[in-house]
């Protein structure tokens, strides 16, 4: 909190351009030499809003340093993915099966699963991963990844807000208010499925928050996106009354000096138009190649389709998508449970680097795949007769690939065992200061004023983990 | 804030800790300390001997560890483990008649002195850091001088020439300030935008065409005022204006994120505090008793018994697992609501720029936790005999089906355990420590003898609760295999050998004989004579004992289910109840009622076989919608043993520090020794706040009142006052309203009425180049400034211009996201605070997390989707074009303007005419979408997602409400005409 209130010329934020821009101009001090300052907005939005045309919140704006992440998809293998049976491989475990583990409560359970040097590189991947795998020299595996409290729904938060408790902007919204948005005709920050509190906005304006599309192959997409479809008017009615509607409004407008949110508003309208068929559009796997659609096991595959509809976004400009994978809290029966698991993620997640490798658009896309927590190195006692492993936060894995990251690295390590991060440890909170560093943030910088405070994703805390950044 | 969110001066603390030499200090040693020594030492010692206060009477400070041991001018005042020559004991011992501390007779008890001697003895253990912490600057002179902390003194009325600006004060305040920023106000707005402005915010509604009518007809003096008054009488106007209190107070109808596990998520009787706080708008309730209410209305004199419904303000917040987190949201609300302070901010550290220090957070955290909320609700109104009747059958039936359900599950788990006690006991001997032998020896007896895991991990949690049945298994288990026989026998003799009857006098815990007269006498019998040879067949023996129960259990939950008994079951003994209910207790169905049902239900493992099948959601839906249910309210009561909280260092509830007495904020109190020791210390903190002295209290309430009608308050953070605000616009004003505020007996409504007839809030919302470059921000109100409708103005002004408004006041909440869409109000929506619906969340609906008295007004595409395309708005067409004045309109032109007037409350212009006819001659007929079949399958999909929505009574979902479904067909041009009027910017903001 060095910079708490301290500075007479402070960083712009969101809520400046969202006013109008006379409030803006006088909120800055109507220094414009001083909007280049760790401004969040560019020079040729600083230049808007001195004209006077609206300034759009989603309006993409450069960072703090230039990055090559320019988009997230965020894999969140929601229950905590065991570490031992996926990226942290532990051979010691195997001389004390059955046995208790020195210096740990419970008896050591090695993973039924076995581990090959993979790639150019050599890090060893499990088997679990044979598609992924072959993409092991554009990944960094973080191995020493821990959290503070390993109870689902406080370590879940954590990942995605920062904040073990309290109602705090997510991961996402942070992105988009750094970043604003590349297509205008779509949300900046959409999730496909997940809760809620890991896409909320909190205090960051309305504009930032996830929007959330329930995304399944077998359901119509305007039962998942609210009012996209008109069950009443046709599409070129629909234009002429809209084309009427900006008559009107500028008839309003010219007596109020142009209002900068009545003319947001009426961009709102013509950008919600544009949603209709480029929302539709976006969601529509069909319109893929059969070939392309393999590469993710799409349609039949629900993890791929989403993948895919996630590329889909990407490439039009969206930031930042997360799609949640549930199931990964496997209290007993983890040998099938976690191939089952693996099995889903496994094909989609090597699809969706190969097709944004061939795209072009890997080099910009930084792909995160992780969960919570991590899971014991021993067995839990309810695992019975099928064994699995309980809840660690001391110690688990995550991985990322794309947009900047350094490929065949595998960063820390956990003890002997897999239980605990113990050289190079990665926080939650420094994940979180890394991944706004791929997308170009000194994360001590980018803060809201909220409540009589500057606040920040990583709290007071984190550090860059700089390995891993290419 | 939490831990986590240590600000510097923590974080120095910290390390100050860290570093110091003090050899590490066990757990007892710092424990003593904190509970015994710091007491003494802040409450007694520090006001003469603090380095934090600027005292050092002898050159002694006593608030650092390195101080005390340095001692003062004459040398050290304690030498580590001798009490008898350290000076500071003899000091307190009043021994020496020329050193006695503390002075003046204001001698420790005996009690203290005695610590004092022991900790000295003890080697003077001292955790402290060794020098004091930063003070944070929030606790310094200069934040203290801050002017809101001063008390209100009501400037003088400056003088103004100008005839037009000095009839009302507001006007002169403005009209000056406009003169000393060389600005000039803009010109009295038209008559039509005066009532539709005044008619937005006094009751959040358009005015009618009849409304708009006769006030243009009416041109006599006082026209105005008269519409004021009118709109100030509406029973719409506390709906307005309690809205945005409950914006303030982060009002919702559910417990929120945190809490669902098996609790009741939905708050089933909230809305009867959003309806006090109607009603208490309309009423105009002066403001201090409106605060008072809230805060303390179990413990006013003669308060109705409705106003219990007011202490909603405190319960209606998120519930958090933590206990702390749920008193922080409390503190919360009336520190931003009441105050305007963030004291929250000093839950884990001084507050940084405010001077609320933790020891006041702390004062407060005692008077919320020394207030509870009463298991049983209070019924504030009971509704006609036959609507009662009505409910409380269709309540039976909800109720018998869980009880039902509940002898079922339990019956059903009890013989699957019992039915195989002997391998569940073997199974469960372990407990927790098991070796890798043991959990093989486990997975072997589950796997061939049928033990179920569930079931397994169900018994070995409770057992250990049932002494008296299985105690002697359990000290069996704990013996030697060794020499099993000899030992068990030893034990079994003790326990079933007779007693005789225990002396009188005699303590139980010396009686030798307590195992044997706390077992089961039916497990006594059956061990009498046993011996033994091995644990296996002491689980046996209870196999037989079971076994003989025979066809008992089955008998005994029928008497259950129909026993009306509240205390146990009719024709069964103790013993014999007691060996069928273990692990659990099997309650009668006299004592099952759903409260109680509920909480035994969410004191079951979660893997309890049929766990989530009571329906207890759908109980929650009858209370939320049936006219007869009870009415209760979410009061609250003080604890029959009220209590100081003790500081949590750093928010931690693992660092206990000193006791903070119950008080109000030392910066508000005038007497800053005054403690509250009577009761919880509710109704003295609603004293405090609602005092004409307070110097918050009235500047927060005029100051969110000025921002709902001019669109910016005088300071722009309603909700907060403190040293981080801006300073205010018109400081004088604020003060003078303020002021006048509480001397005209704490009246919103007069405020409303002085506001609404200056000329500063008549001006025109008109824009010029000048005034735009000296003030863009209009800080200083030279225009009205163009404010974008909330959700609720949106929404209610669609059913005012359909004309299917129903505007009853007050009762159970409607749903606002699902079709059929509801025709009451916005504001008697159902709000879950865990999951807005989108549609309130993309109008920036106030977040209900959280104390937030200003909304935001964002733009954003969802609401032009909704303008564009959601049944409402265009099913609101279709109705404008039906009204009457519409559909019985002379021509064309007569049409476009019935159709202005009834949603801009204005005629079309020249152009307006122009564009519209225009539109709808070209429009024609060629609006072919939908089909007839597509018409038709939406129908479909959206009658099988109502019903639904019905039968899984959702434990979260707002219950589906009776409302409009819209129609399906094409709109004609006449329709697609008005909906364009409605997507107007001009429709969504009052100018």
């Amino acid at each position: 909190m060095n910079d708490l209130n301290c500075s007479d010329l402070r960083p712009l934020r969101a809520e400046d351009y969202l006013l109008s821009r006379r409030h803006f101009l006088e909120r800055t001090g109507m220094g414009l030499g001083a909007l280049g300052l760790g401004s969040l907005l560019s020079q040729a939005q600083a230049a808007e809003a001195v004209k006077g045309a609206p300034v759009n919140p989603l309006a993409p704006h450069a960072p703090h340093f230039p990055a090559k992440a320019k988009h997230i998809i965020h894999i969140f293998a929601s229950g905590g993915p065991s570490q031992v049976d996926t990226w942290d491989p532990k051979p010691e475990l195997a001389k004390f099966a059955d046995k208790t583990l020195p210096g740990l409560n419970g008896l050591s359970f090695p993973s039924p699963f076995t581990f090959q040097k993979t790639g150019q590189s050599g890090i060893e991947v499990s088997e679990l991963f044979p598609k992924l795998g072959k993409f092991i020299d554009k990944m960094s595996v973080i191995r020493s990844m821990w959290t503070d409290i390993p109870a689902h729904d406080i370590a879940q938060r954590f990942m995605n807000t920062g904040a073990l408790q309290q109602p705090r902007p997510s991961l996402g919204s942070w992105a988009v208010y750094g970043l604003g948005t590349e297509n205008q005709n779509l949300p900046g920050f959409i999730t496909l499925g997940g809760n809620k509190e890991h896409r909320q906005a909190s205090f960051l304006p309305g504009a930032f928050e996830g929007v959330n599309v329930n995304y399944s192959t077998k359901q119509p997409l305007d039962e998942v996106l609210h009012n996209i479809r008109n069950r009443y008017v046709s599409a070129d009615h629909q234009e002429r009354q809209l084309a009427l509607a900006k008559q009107l409004n500028e008839l309003h407008a010219a007596r109020l000096d142009r209002d900068t949110q009545l003319e947001a508003r009426i961009q709102a309208f013509e950008m919600a138009f544009r949603m209709q068929t480029e929302a539709t559009d976006a969601f529509n796997i069909n319109k893929e190649t059969e070939a392309t659609k393999a590469l993710y096991g799409a349609p039949a595959s629900d993890m791929g389709s989403k993948l895919l509809v996630a590329r889909r976004l990407v490439e039009r400009g969206v930031r930042f998508v997360q799609v949640t994978h549930g199931g990964w809290d496997t209290h007993q029966g983890i040998e099938d449970r976690l191939a089952t698991k693996c099995g889903e993620i496994d094909g989609p997640a090597a699809g969706l680097l190969a097709d944004l490798e061939s795209r072009g658009l890997l080099d910009q896309t930084l792909v995160l795949w992780g969960g919570e927590f991590g899971r014991t190195v021993t067995r839990d006692r309810n695992g019975g007769e099928s064994p699995g492993r309980d809840h660690n936060g001391r110690g688990f894995c995550c991985w990322m690939a794309g947009g900047g990251v350094k490929g065949g690295y595998a960063h820390g390590s956990t003890d002997d065992f897999g239980a605990r991060a113990v050289s190079d440890k990665v926080h939650v909170h420094d994940l979180h200061a890394t991944i706004l560093a791929l997308l170009g943030f000194d994360h001590t910088k980018l803060t809201y004023r909220y409540n009589g405070r500057d606040f920040r994703l990583t709290d007071n805390f984190g550090n860059v983990v700089k390995q891993v950044i290419a | 804030m939490r831990p986590k969110t240590l600000l510097l001066q923590a974080t120095l603390f910290l390390t100050g800790v860290s570093s110091a030499a003090e050899p590490s200090l066990t757990k007892e040693q710092t424990d003593f300390f904190e509970s015994k020594i710091r007491p003494i030492l802040s409450e007694t010692c520090y006001k003469c001997h603090s380095e934090k206060e600027g005292k050092s009477k002898g050159g002694l400070t006593l608030d650092t560890r390195d101080a005390l041991r340095k001692g003062g001018d004459d040398g050290p005042v304690i030498v580590p483990g001798k009490p008898g020559e350290s000076a500071l004991i003899k000091a307190v011992t009043y021994d020496d008649p020329d050193l006695q501390m503390p002075p003046k007779g204001e001698k420790l008890t005996d009690k203290q002195i005695a610590d004092l001697t022991q900790w000295v003895k003890m080697g003077a253990p001292d955790p402290r850091a060794p020098t004091p912490p930063a003070a944070s600057p929030g606790l310094g002179d200069k934040a203290r001088a801050h002017w809101a902390f001063q008390p209100v003194k009501a400037p003088a009325v400056p003088a103004v020439e100008n005839r037009e600006w000095n009839a009302n004060p507001i006007d002169a305040f403005v009209f000056k300030k406009l003169k000393d920023n060389g600005l000039e106000p803009n010109p009295v707005a038209t008559r039509e935008t005066l009532i539709r402005r005044a008619s937005f915010d006094l009751t959040g509604l358009p005015p009618t065409t009849e409304e708009v009518a006769a006030f243009l007809r009416d041109t006599s003096p006082g026209a105005f005022e008269r519409v004021v008054d009118r709109l100030l009488a509406s029973p719409h106007y506390g709906e307005r204006w309690g809205r945005h209190w409950l914006d303030t107070a982060r009002y919702s109808d559910t417990v929120g994120g945190d809490n669902k596990k098996g609790g009741d998520y939905r708050y089933p009787y909230a809305w009867t505090y959003r309806d006090w706080v109607v009603h208490a708008f309309n009423q105009d309730l002066p403001y201090d008793q409106f605060i008072k209410a809230q805060l303390a209305a179990d413990l006013l004199p003669g308060a109705p018994k409705m106003d219990l419904a007011a202490l909603g303000l405190l319960t209606v917040g998120e519930r958090f697992q933590n206990a702390n987190d749920t008193t922080n949201d409390r503190i919360d609300v009336i520190g931003k609501g009441f105050l305007g302070l963030t004291v929250s901010c000093a839950r884990c550290h001084d507050h940084r720029f405010d001077p609320i220090s933790m020891a006041d957070y702390y004062s407060l955290h005692g008077i919320i936790s020394s207030t509870l909320e009463p298991a049983e609700r209070p019924v504030i109104f009971t509704p006609s005999a036959t609507q009662l009747a009505d409910f409380n059958s269709k309540l039976e039936v909800l109720e018998a089906t869980n009880r039902t359900h509940y002898y079922k599950a339990m019956g059903k788990v009890l013989e699957d355990i019992q039915g195989n006690i002997t391998e569940y006991l073997m199974a469960s001997r372990f407990g927790k420590d098991t070796t890798a032998e043991q959990v093989k020896e486990v997975n072997q007896l589950m796997a061939k003898s049928g033990v179920n895991r569930d079931l397994l991990r169900i018994f070995t949690r409770v057992y250990g609760r049932s002494q008296a049945v299985f105690g002697p298994f359990r000290r069996l288990a704990e013996l030697p295999e060794k020499d099993f026989p000899a030992q068990a026998a030893a034990l079994i003799e003790q326990f079933t050998k007779p007693l005789p009857e225990r002396p009188a006098g005699t303590k139980a815990k010396f009686d030798k004989g307590a195992l044997a007269r706390k077992v089961n006498p039916l497990v006594v019998q059956a061990f009498t004579g046993a011996r033994p040879q091995n644990i296996r067949e002491v689980a046996e023996i209870y196999g037989k004992i079971y076994a003989s129960l025979g066809k008992r259990r089955e008998a005994y939950f029928a008497a259950a289910a129909a026993s009306k008994n509240r205390e146990d079951v009719p024709g069964f003994t103790d013993a014999e109840a007691q060996l069928i209910e273990v692990p659990f207790d099997i309650e009668p169905a006299g004592a099952l009622n759903t409260n109680h049902l509920r909480f035994v239900i969410e004191t079951l493992p979660n893997q309890f076989p049929g766990r989530n099948n009571f329906n207890f959601a759908a109980i929650t839906d009858l209370l939320l919608t049936h006219p007869g249910a009870p009415v209760r309210v979410m009061s609250v009561a003080d604890a029959a043993t009220p209590k100081d909280s003790r500081i949590l260092l750093r928010g931690e509830v693992k660092s206990p520090g000193p006791e903070a007495p119950r008080r109000f904020l030392e910066i508000l109190s005038p007497d800053k020794k005054e403690v509250w020791k009577e009761g919880s210390g509710r109704l003295q903190l609603a004293n405090a706040i609602a005092s004409p002295s307070n110097p918050l209290t009235a500047r927060v309430a005029v100051n969110r009142i000025w921002m709902h009608h001019f669109g910016a308050g005088f300071v722009p953070t309603p909700d907060d006052l403190g040293n981080n605000s801006e300073k205010p616009s018109h400081p004088e004003l604020l003060d003078y309203l303020a002021s006048r505020f509480v001397n005209e007996g704490w009246s919103f409504k007069a405020m409303h009425r002085l506001i609404l007839t200056s000329r500063a809030w008549q001006q025109s919302s008109e824009t010029d180049s000048r005034s735009t470059t000296a003030d863009p921000a209009n800080r200083f109100v030279w225009r009205a400034n163009v404010r974008r409708m909330d959700f609720e103005s949106v929404r209610d002004s669609l059913l005012v211009y359909s004309g299917q408004l129903d505007g009853t006041v007050g009762g159970r909440p409607v749903n606002l996201a699902e079709t059929p869409y509801s025709r009451r109000r916005a504001f008697y929506g159902f709000i879950d605070r865990g999951n807005l619906p989108d549609i309130m969340q993309a109008f920036d609906f106030s977040n209900p997390d959280m104390p937030n008295s200003a909304r935001s007004s964002t733009v954003v595409p969802q609401q032009a989707l909704f303008f564009m395309n959601s049944p409402m708005v265009t099913d609101t067409a279709r109705k404008i074009v039906e009204r009457p004045e519409v559909a019985k309109a002379a021509n064309d032109q007569e049409k476009l303007a019935a159709i202005y007037r009834v949603i801009l409350q204005r005629a079309p212009t020249a152009r307006e005419f122009t564009l519209g006819l225009q539109f709808v001659k070209a429009s024609g007929k060629d609006n072919s979408i939908p089909s007839a079949a597509e018409v038709e399958k939406v129908r479909k999909r959206d009658e099988q997602r109502r019903n639904d929505l019905k039968k899984r009574g959702g434990d979260k979902a707002a219950p589906i409400t009776p409302g409009i479904i819209a129609e399906s067909d094409p709109l004609t041009p006449w329709e697609e005409l008005a909906q364009v009027v409605l997507m107007s910017n001009e429709s969504s903001y009052v100018n």
